[in-house]
């Protein structure tokens, strides 16, 4: 169990995250945000990169600083730009990594042959990494992540870069995941959390939104999305939130408050609700 | 020890390094190719003769020497040797004391410590001549051309080579995470920041290393073309080794009795540790500048400014400020061709260059140790 309490991160006198207090027990977290809205950070901070300057997280009521080793070794980090080391193999760059994380030696060469074939990569282990898609880099990152089995698994933007194909590969590899670990998953890319995150967590102005479930948090805007064909006039009060193609040709996605003339009504999705958070500053 | 091992690796697998060390010992061979056909016959003959003659040279040697086949190098050896007497009998400490208590007379405190190193040199002349150190032919009317060849050339050159090497390696690997991107990924890991601890140290041990594996293949190459056989065993206190400082020329005077072999051995010895002090200069650096470039940049004013430093002291005759200076790496780098003697300006207590090393790395260890502890309350951005 993760609990965040009352974090605070400051760099002189800018603010990067106010006041944030969550609790996460096992399952996947989306973490949604638009750029600049404190998200690496957070993840930064429980990944211990970055130090709170005021509040404390805690790993089982114990703060993940007084911890130490303890905690990075349940932990599992994926950060936002993976490093590596161009002229390693995966399966050296893994060894390195158990060597990291004080995984022995003998321990530590199946449970790499094994990660490697969990993230597609069981032919190219031996090649060298300058010659990997950005892809390929990712499955490494998260094969590095998993290395020690972690219980808190944090991946900032893995699918940042990717191609439709390795998105999808790569949602349902999280998915598999998930289990009995807290799955923490940073994204701009809505469809990626809708898809597998129990809850998604929202940051707005550097402060927590809300932390939610997707179907919670979509019933938020039931009855105020409609879909009307594209040209409509916008009236007073209604906001676009996404043009689309529909089966009748281009269509608008619109948040109103009341049914404009001609719309049909349709259910919200998450990036619905995404957009209008960030378009209007509230639900 | 994995994690040694790969540090290691990151530092060897450098190809700059295997450039940088190849340059290295071609410049060292250009430096021992240019010395002169002529002496290195002279010495190497020199050295043949006092193999079989020994190098004490007394009234029994003279004779054995002269009854040796004549030769051009021969006759001038012998000339040289008629002409030799234990010079440290009557030799008088004093005026090195007068002569460098004028230079730093502005400073009462210095002209004191000056004083006091030349009392104590007094008890070391009595001592050499005793012991007759200065009957030792060494290399005869060639030994101080040599020996500040290899001292004060070929071994500065080395050290200057070993010291960058491993300045370079320590920035290298302290910076390597952050040139890779890989700093969030090492610091999330159960080792943590401590990683950094065995970066400081793999750059530490790997310091003697570079030492030894310039020095190694120099010094090979120089004892190959030059044969110390016969003068492995003579004191370097010799009569025909001296030192001129401020224009002032005296005897090769150390502070304990060393032959030429354990003043070599004592040299590399000194010289492997202020290679680890110049690693844990630039680990201290490393540690608390962000960007290894910077850190380089800074590493570099630190040492020229502190030479720079040193030598406007001088003029401006702080001499206090000047002596405490002379305790830094680069100008004990600066004055190795005097190590273990008395180092005229540059030295106020017997063994300076010894004491100044060690105060380097104990200093530069408790700086590189608080830099660790900071660094694990230091915000990783990358």
């Amino acid at each position: 169990m993760l609990s965040v309490e009352h974090v605070t991160k400051q760099y002189g006198n800018f603010t990067a995250l106010e006041d944030i207090s969550l609790s996460l027990s096992p399952g996947v977290y989306g973490l949604l945000g638009p750029n600049g809205a404190g998200k690496t950070t957070f993840l930064k901070m429980l990944a211990t990169l970055l130090f709170p300057t005021r509040g404390q997280i805690l790993w089982d009521g114990e703060d993940i600083l007084a911890l130490g080793a303890r905690y990075r070794g349940i932990l599992g980090y994926l950060p936002q730009q993976f490093g590596y080391y161009p002229g390693c193999t995966p399966r050296q760059f893994l060894g390195y990594g158990a060597a990291l994380q004080c995984i022995p030696k003998e321990e530590a060469a199946p449970r790499i042959r094994r990660l490697l074939e969990l993230v597609g990569l069981e032919g190219q282990e031996n090649q060298k990494m300058c010659k990997f898609s950005g892809g390929m880099l990712q499955r490494v990152g998260i094969a590095c992540a998993l290395l020690n089995d972690p219980r808190l698994l944090i991946l900032d933007e893995p699918t940042a870069g990717l191609d439709p194909r390795e998105r999808v590969r790569f949602r349902n590899l999280i998915h598999s995941l998930a289990g009995e670990r807290i799955v923490l998953l940073s994204t701009h890319i809505v469809a990626d959390v809708e898809a597998i995150a129990g809850q998604i967590i929202l940051f707005q102005d550097h402060r927590l939104l809300c932390c939610d479930t997707p179907a919670r948090i979509c019933a938020r805007l039931q009855g105020r999305v409609f879909q009307v064909p594209a040209g409509t006039p916008l009236g007073p009060g209604q906001y676009l939130l996404s043009e689309a193609q529909g089966e009748a040709g281009p269509v608008l996605r619109l948040l109103s408050d009341t049914p404009p003339a001609g719309a049909r009504p349709v259910a919200p999705s998450l990036e619905d609700a995404f957009l209008s958070i960030y378009r209007e500053g509230q639900v | 020890m994995r994690r040694w091992a790969w540090e290691w690796r990151k530092l060897f697998c450098l190809p700059a390094l295997w450039v940088f060390w190849g340059l290295s010992l071609l410049c060292n061979g250009l430096l021992i190719l240019s010395v002169s056909g002529p002496d290195r016959d002279f010495l190497n003959g020199t050295s043949r003769d006092a193999a079989l003659l020994g190098q004490r040279v007394d009234s029994v040697f003279l004779e054995q020497l002269d009854a040796l086949p004549s030769t051009q190098n021969r006759t001038l050896l012998l000339y040289s040797a008629r002409g030799m007497e234990n010079i440290f009998q009557d030799y008088d400490t004093g005026r090195l004391r007068e002569f460098y208590q004028d230079v730093v007379g502005a400073s009462p405190t210095a002209s004191a410590w000056m004083g006091r190193k030349y009392s104590l040199l007094a008890d070391r002349t009595a001592h050499l001549a005793q012991t007759g150190a200065a009957m030792d032919l060494y290399a005869g009317p060639l030994t101080q051309k040599s020996h500040s060849f290899l001292f004060g050339t070929l071994l500065r050159a080395i050290l200057a080579q070993a010291a960058l090497a491993s300045m370079l390696g320590a920035l290298h690997l302290l910076g390597y995470e952050e040139l890779h991107g890989t700093q969030g990924f090492v610091c999330a890991c159960r080792a943590g920041r401590r990683l950094y601890r065995t970066k400081v140290l793999a750059a530490l041990a790997a310091s003697p290393l570079f030492f030894a594996l310039i020095a190694l293949p120099s010094l090979g190459l120089y004892f190959a073309l030059f044969d110390y056989s016969g003068i492995w065993g003579a004191s370097v206190s010799s009569q025909f080794n001296f030192l001129t400082d401020l224009m002032l020329t005296r005897p090769f005077l150390t502070w304990a009795d060393f032959t030429v072999a354990e003043y070599l051995a004592a040299f590399l010895a000194l010289g492997a540790a202020l290679t680890a002090a110049f690693a844990l200069l630039a680990a201290l650096c490393g540690l608390l500048v962000r960007s290894p470039y910077l850190a380089a940049m800074v590493l570099a004013l630190l040492c020229l400014g502190g030479l720079g430093l040193t030598a406007a002291l001088g003029e401006a005759k702080c001499w206090v400020g000047y002596l405490l200076f002379c305790f830094q790496p680069a100008i004990v780098w600066l004055y190795c061709q005097g190590w273990f003697t008395e180092l005229g300006l540059n030295g106020v207590l017997p063994f300076q260059e010894t004491a100044a090393v060690a105060a380097d790395l104990l200093l530069l260890g408790l700086g590189v140790r608080w830099a660790l502890g900071k660094f694990t309350r230091k915000d990783v951005s990358s």
